[in-house]
């Protein structure tokens, strides 16, 4: 999720409604992209392994 | 007027726009402002509700809003086209969230609601208990300033403007028109070309390219 809104209350909100992440506008390249290859490599972690288990 | 409350809003439009507009700023001059507030070019305004109600404005010079909007967007924008609005009202958003967020850490309770256009030619009369600050910001040169305006009695305005000067634009990419308009892959395009350039976004999305050349201006 990405927000301009980033105090503590709505950073847990966020992350309890499913938000797999938050990041704070306005937003930085460099963590964003950090932020994606987090979540993609989560993704690619869980999908690796239900293929493995399968 | 508690500059407590009044400083969150100065340091995020500081750090907002120099970010976003990648150009350095000093804070300048603050006063305080007694009268209602008039809009001068192309205004958004935020509502806050919490611990003090009033309302955010950010209000830009309207060549000043063009060069900012052109600016996110990588490529010329007419004055008239809606990303202009919009540019004003995600900055406007930008610094308001950053600011409550500030103050909500700080152990304050506000709420922001979404920005919408500030249409208003002439501000409201003189409400009983406004009270305003009026704040100006320099580039280095000294040559531009802005100005910044907040009250924190109701109604809350702050106000800057951003006199824009051709050399501050980055010479930057190819990209297009109206930000929220189009269909939703487009439109996830221009919110990710707008939040972190459209040559990082390429990169991580090679295939949206395609989506996004009808738009290049």
């Amino acid at each position: 999720m990405v927000s301009s809104v980033g105090y503590q209350e709505n950073i847990v909100a966020a992350l309890q409604r499913g938000a797999r992440h938050f990041v704070q506008k306005p937003v930085k390249p460099e963590v964003l992209y950090e932020v994606i290859k987090y979540v993609l490599g989560e993704d690619g972690a869980v999908a690796g392994a239900a293929s493995a288990g399968a | 007027m508690k500059m407590e409350l009044i400083q969150p809003f100065i340091n995020a439009a500081d750090a907002v726009l120099a970010q976003g507009l990648q150009c350095s700023t000093s804070v300048g001059h603050l006063s305080m402002e007694e009268e209602a507030y008039r809009r001068h070019g192309v205004a958004a305004e935020i509502y806050l509700t919490g611990d003090i109600e009033g309302r955010i404005i950010l209000d830009l010079a309207p060549e000043t809003a063009v060069r900012v909007a052109s600016h996110y967007a990588g490529a010329e924008v007419p004055e008239s086209d809606d990303l202009v609005r919009e540019t004003v009202c995600e900055l406007a958003n930008q610094i308001t969230g950053n600011a409550v967020t500030a103050l909500n850490d700080q152990g304050f309770h506000f709420r922001v609601h979404p920005p919408v256009l500030h249409t208003s030619e002439h501000g409201a009369k003189k409400q009983r208990g406004y009270r305003g600050a009026r704040h100006e910001f320099r580039d280095r040169t000294r040559k531009h300033v802005y100005e910044y305006c907040a009250t924190l009695q109701p109604p809350t305005a702050v106000r800057t403007c951003w006199p824009w000067s051709d050399s501050n634009l980055p010479s930057d990419t190819h990209l297009s028109s109206n930000l929220l308009f189009g269909n939703p892959t487009v439109q996830a395009a221009r919110i990710l070309d707008f939040a972190v350039g459209a040559q990082l976004r390429q990169s991580l999305f090679p295939h949206s390219g395609g989506a996004n050349k009808k738009f290049v201006n």
